[in-house]
């Protein structure tokens, strides 16, 4: 049976490297969702489930959190999405434009992103995400999957082969579909900062 | 890649942040460990139904196609299902409430068994029904309703969601496990007084030891809230253990109708009885014979407990839009398949340290009744 809480030197190592999982944990929630409130609340609960069994993750607490992060802020786009599509009555919600992503730069991008994310089969969508979406060395993301570098650098590979077929032919043909998706004048097509090559490094292109 | 995509504002996390946090992950882990317990020994109940099943030569049974079901490995590529019983194979076992292609019907038990003989281990990763996910058809839904859609959308939907090629599927009616417990003549429980529920149906008049019959046994093991007579001679809640006193139970249950199985009431003339009443309760998939199931179940009945691992994958809460009540697995959802692979021990279940907290918990109510015990007939 497990220890009900963790012993006094696994609670100084959570407060260790607190900080340093609490910006990931929302720098990756807000490159999905893009609100600093609900990219707040998304990493907050993603450091609760940590916590709740640090001895487990401690090992590879980067790529857990991350993933953690990843999954609740795509599950809270789902739920946003669904309140949107859902006739609200007159006056009683503020709507899109004033909350969630909408309401920030590279929405549209952001709603591709989603989209293309879901889309992909979960250990491409895995390794995608920790590669690129929390940046993590290669290393630390076949360490926190529990494979290999190689199956990281084919995984990511063919989940960036993925991303550009399912991103590419839309554009073009206007916006990702998503309610109050108007931020089409600063979008970028999503294929440009896909890199062509597995080994390319992430950055801007 | 993303940089573009980041908050222009940098993220400051606190020490409020941090107490927060620290907080909540404590209360966290409490309502974790009480979930932990309950899948573990639901899984028993089918186990023991699957087995006694299995002790019957020759059944009929239905076949289901699972060599056209098209299956990926956690690589992605096509993974062929693995048929050599001499060799390691995970049995998804499905214990449903009714039959396929009825409306309503749903999975109430989902498992996941690696046999694994070369090694002597059996591990039973036992995967919650509110478990949410996206199901093989494309839907988003509990993992109890892909069934309705067929056993392969099943078998597809836990390959997909978790990586892990299904090599055989055995599915048991809930129906059967009613009709297993009358065809064996009942279930002998000995109880410390009237016990009642209204949410299952279940009523026991008397205390002391009855022979439950099958739908009695059934209301039993379901039962999240027992009630006995109060001072007031007014029905009140036995304990406020909820699951864990039904884990309790369903345990007490399964002991004692092992042991009947063991030695039916009728002697083996009441093995044909058995047969007839769970034939068509019991689906397997095409590649797996009666025989070799037979053997492996007698296997299984030989491992000492400490070979037989059960666990349950660490889940989260939710609630849908919709405001059903549902759970995702929590953080890595291959720790399905870790678990049944035996490369990570988390949120497993030791046998027998399952029934611990739940015998302080309600459990006491309900026992096996001691050899020689006179029983009342029901």
């Amino acid at each position: 049976v497990r220890p009900s809480r963790p012993s006094p030197a696994a609670d100084a190592s959570f407060d260790e490297r607190f900080d340093e999982l609490a910006r990931l944990a929302h720098r990756v929630a807000f490159r999905i969702v893009g609100d600093r409130e609900e990219a707040g609340d998304i990493a907050q609960e993603a450091l609760v489930r940590a916590y709740a069994r640090w001895p487990r993750v401690e090992a590879r607490a980067g790529g857990w959190v991350a993933r953690v992060s990843t999954n609740l802020a795509l599950d809270h786009v789902r739920r946003r999405d669904r309140r949107q599509d859902r006739p609200l009555p007159p006056g009683d919600d503020p709507g899109p434009a004033t909350t969630g992503a909408a309401a920030h730069p590279h929405s549209g991008e952001r709603i591709d992103l989603v989209d293309a994310l879901r889309r992909l089969p979960r250990r491409q969508r895995d390794v995608v995400v920790l590669r690129y979406l929390a940046d993590l060395p290669e290393a630390e993301v076949a360490r926190s999957l529990g494979c290999g570098v190689g199956t990281v650098k084919s995984q990511s590979h063919r989940g960036l082969a993925a991303l550009r077929r399912h991103l590419g032919p839309r554009h073009g043909d206007g916006p990702g579909g998503g309610p109050g998706d108007d931020g089409s004048a600063e979008r970028r097509p999503i294929v440009a900062f896909v890199p062509t090559s597995p080994t390319g490094r992430p950055g801007a292109p | 890649m993303f940089e573009h995509l980041d908050d222009p504002r940098p993220f400051m996390p606190d020490e409020h942040l941090r107490t927060q946090v620290k907080a909540q992950g404590r209360r966290l882990r409490a309502r974790r460990r009480a979930a932990r317990v309950g899948g573990g020994s639901l899984s028993l109940v089918l186990l023991a139904a699957a087995t006694i099943w299995l002790r019957v030569p020759r059944p009929e049974v239905d076949r289901f196609g699972l060599g056209t079901v098209v299956q990926t490995g956690p690589d992605g590529a096509p993974a062929s299902r693995q048929t050599d019983p001499e060799r390691p194979y995970t049995v998804l076992v499905a214990g449903t409430d009714g039959r396929p292609g009825l409306a309503g019907e749903r999975t109430d038990v989902l498992l996941l068994v690696r046999v694994d003989r070369p090694a002597g281990r059996l591990r039973v990763v036992s995967l919650p029904r509110d478990l949410r996910l996206t199901l093989a058809d494309g839907t988003t839904e509990r993992i109890n309703t892909a069934w309705q859609h067929g056993p392969d959308v099943l078998v597809r939907t836990v390959n997909q969601a978790f990586g892990v090629t299904v090599d055989h599927y055995v599915g048991v009616g809930f129906d059967g496990f009613a009709s297993l417990v009358d065809a064996v003549g009942g279930v002998p429980l000995s109880f410390a007084g009237p016990v009642q529920d209204d949410g299952t149906g279940l009523r026991v008049p008397f205390g002391g030891c009855s022979i439950l019959d099958g739908r009695t046994a059934l209301a039993l093991a379901r039962s999240r809230r027992l009630e006995t007579p109060g001072p007031d001679h007014r029905w009140t809640p036995a304990d406020n253990a909820g699951d864990l006193g039904r884990i309790a139970r369903q345990q007490v249950i399964v002991r004692s109708l092992a042991a009947q199985a063991l030695h039916p009431a009728g002697g083996p003339a009441d093995l044909p009885r058995l047969v007839a009443s769970v034939r068509g309760g019991v689906i397997l998939d095409d590649g797996l014979g009666v025989d070799e199931l037979g053997a492996a179940a007698r296997w299984a009945g030989s491992l000492p407990a400490e070979a037989i691992a059960t666990a349950t994958p660490p889940v989260q809460r939710f609630t849908t839009p919709a405001g059903a009540e549902v759970l995702t697995v929590d953080g890595d959802s291959s720790i399905v398949r870790r678990l049944l692979d035996g490369t990570d021990a988390g949120g497993g279940v030791p046998p027998g340290t399952a029934s611990d907290p739940g015998a302080e918990a309600g459990g006491s109510l309900v026992r096996v009744p001691a050899p020689g015990e006179p029983c009342a007939g029901r």
